[in-house]
């Protein structure tokens, strides 16, 4: 049998990593449905129901606009998904390609790729994304791009270790001794080797894109109105806490909720993963 | 000319023993032997004596700080692209761990084909029948697409003994391939080298700790003492009448089952660090049978009695 599907088995026993697989499901097709399943346009203003409470005809509301929040937020999860996905992706490409560098060559190579990662770390992230963020134009796109670029150092530090265990081994070597070239070592043995642990980065990382994202949307550097955005919601919440609570309230949850359940398939993934906690009875 | 032929290689390691110091570790330090064809060479010694570094040296796997390595009469460390794909198609290696030396993500086939596919040995039609022969003549039936964690200790070093055959290698170094294996499947795989080496006449340099195999399957024996070789005879010559007193006591404390009352010199205490070499013959703080000239002058390996020994007991100008 496969190692994914010993791996697999072993996730799916661990209630919460599995709850949380299935919340991020549900999360991930809702939002693939979203034009389907939204039950209004999530720009379409109504002025006549501006900030209605919860009814049957608006699940969760109105805001100022007397646009449907169920919808807008139905969209908003589209753009925290895509902004978590294509900025983590940008990350592990970059953390990826970084890290093996450094730990296949080692060296200078390596010290010199390794002193650019800790200049990297020591930036305060989220200022540093602030920065840019004030110079470019704040766009989904943007927000994708630099929360990449900023955070793919744990993803070659990472990476960088699992090649300097690795390629010691004795079947990287048996490898060589076959008069295997550096590409195949790299991408038949060591990479394929090295990838459990970017896996579990790649899922907190997602949690961490989403979080970032929603913070610079709430503060209105991220997506900008009208389109919606779980933190542009939860400005125009702010404004009417003390009028219209479910305006912060169920973007607030919804944050949470995805949050949560990434951070928890991220765990349920690394101990999966991890042979030492492997025992023999399982497996 | 032998097949293959080790002159004055050296490796030494740069230890850090803290940030600002550095020490050099001699792994191997030193050592000349010869390989002929269709022969087994043994290097015999304690953990930390060297041997597997010499493994790693001999595959080109890590380069020398000294010396030379000749294949065929070439040196191998100045090959490269197309003669250096050709030396790795001649000499193959086995590794101690067989379950380290198998990729855990590759299945049997992907493990066996890979060779053959690198040096363009079977087209992708004949790739499952070569496969499935090699499989064959290690004595594994039909699991090309189970994957190693499935099988056992024994059995994966079968897939690895496989894997080092698919090119048809003249040269195997077998770096302990029994010591990680029950003493059952020790007996096996021995055989299976046995075979293996009288019906392909493939050469291997054999490198072991334990004096009953080597003395079964070899030809001749080289015994290593901390980076250098102290004594080189054939089999039968090294195992009746050792010469260097370490291949005395190596011999003596071999477990055996028969109780012949005589006492015999044991090994006393633990082999010196690498870094910290003593002075004179290196062996000579565990020596039983030291005198004068031995914590001074460092013995060479010289000829006596057409053997080689590198001890001045056998140095007649001493």
């Amino acid at each position: 049998m496969r190692l994914s599907a010993v791996t697999g088995r072993r996730f799916l026993k661990n209630r919460l990593a599995a709850s949380g697989l299935a919340a991020v499901a549900v999360l991930i097709a809702v939002s693939a449905l979203a034009p389907f399943i939204a039950p209004y346009e999530p720009t379409a203003i109504d002025i006549a129901n501006v900030l209605s409470p919860p009814s049957a005809a608006h699940p969760l509301g109105t805001d100022e606009l007397g646009r449907d929040v169920l919808s807008r937020m139905i969209w908003g999860g589209r753009v925290s998904l895509k902004v978590g996905f294509v900025a983590v992706g940008i990350a592990i490409f970059i953390g990826m390609l970084i890290g093996s560098v450094a730990g296949f060559y080692g060296g200078r190579t390596d010290a010199a790729l390794m002193r650019f990662v800790d200049i990297m770390l020591a930036f305060p992230t989220f200022f540093l994304i602030l920065a840019v963020i004030a110079i470019l134009e704040p766009s989904i796109f943007t927000i994708m791009a630099v929360i990449g670029v900023t955070s793919w150092m744990d993803v070659a530090r990472l990476v960088r270790a699992e090649f300097l265990t690795l390629k010691e081994r004795d079947f990287v070597l048996a490898a060589k001794a076959s008069g295997a070239g550096d590409k195949r070592v790299i991408f038949r043995h060591i990479l394929p080797n090295a990838l459990s642990p970017v896996f579990v980065a790649a899922t907190f990382g997602v949690a961490g894109a989403i979080l970032v994202e929603s913070g610079l949307s709430f503060l209105g550097l991220g997506v900008q109105p009208p389109n919606p955005s779980w933190g542009n919601i939860l400005t125009a919440g702010k404004d009417n806490i003390e009028v219209a609570w479910w305006l912060s309230l169920y973007p607030g949850l919804a944050i949470l909720i995805t949050v949560l359940s990434y951070n928890l398939v991220g765990e349920g993934l690394r101990d999966a993963l991890d042979p030492r906690l492997w025992e023999a009875g399982s497996e | 000319m032998a097949l293959l032929e080790v002159k004055a290689l050296k490796k030494h390691f740069t230890v850090s023993i803290s940030p600002m110091r550095h020490a050099t570790l001699k792994a191997v330090d030193g050592i000349d032997f010869s390989l002929d064809k269709n022969r087994v060479f043994a290097l015999v010694g304690e953990s930390g004596c060297g041997k597997s570094t010499v493994a790693r040296l001999l595959l080109r796997l890590i380069a020398p700080t000294a010396g030379e390595i000749r294949f065929r009469g070439e040196n191998i460390l100045g090959l490269k692209g197309g003669a250096l794909k050709a030396f790795r198609k001649s000499v193959q290696i086995i590794f101690q761990d067989p379950f380290a030396s198998l990729n855990p993500r590759m299945t049997v086939f992907d493990a066996l084909s890979e060779p053959l596919k690198i040096h363009g040995l079977a087209g992708r039609a004949e790739l499952k029948d070569r496969v499935s022969e090699l499989l064959q003549s290690v004595g594994l039936g039909d699991v090309l697409d189970s994957y190693p964690h499935e099988f056992s200790g024994g059995q994966r070093q079968r897939i690895c003994i496989a894997r080092a055959l698919a090119v048809s290698p003249e040269v195997i170094v077998a770096d302990e391939p029994l010591s990680a294996l029950d003493v059952s499947i020790q007996a096996q795989i021995l055989n299976l080298l046995l075979e293996l080496k009288e019906r392909t006449g493939i050469s291997f340099v054999f490198i072991s700790h334990d004096l009953r195999v080597v003395e079964y399957l070899s030809d001749e024996v080289a015994v290593m003492y901390l980076g250098k070789i102290v004594e080189v005879s054939k089999t039968e010559d090294l195992f009746g009448s050792p010469l260097h007193p370490y291949t005395e006591i190596l011999l003596s404390s071999a477990p055996s089952i028969k109780a012949d009352g005589r006492k015999k010199p044991e090994l006393k205490g633990e082999v010196p660090s690498p870094i910290n070499i003593p002075s004179g013959c290196p062996f000579h703080p565990r020596c039983h049978r030291r005198f004068e000239p031995c914590e001074r002058v460092v013995p060479e390996l010289r000829q006596y009695k057409g053997r080689q020994v590198a001890c001045h007991l056998r140095n007649p100008a001493i």
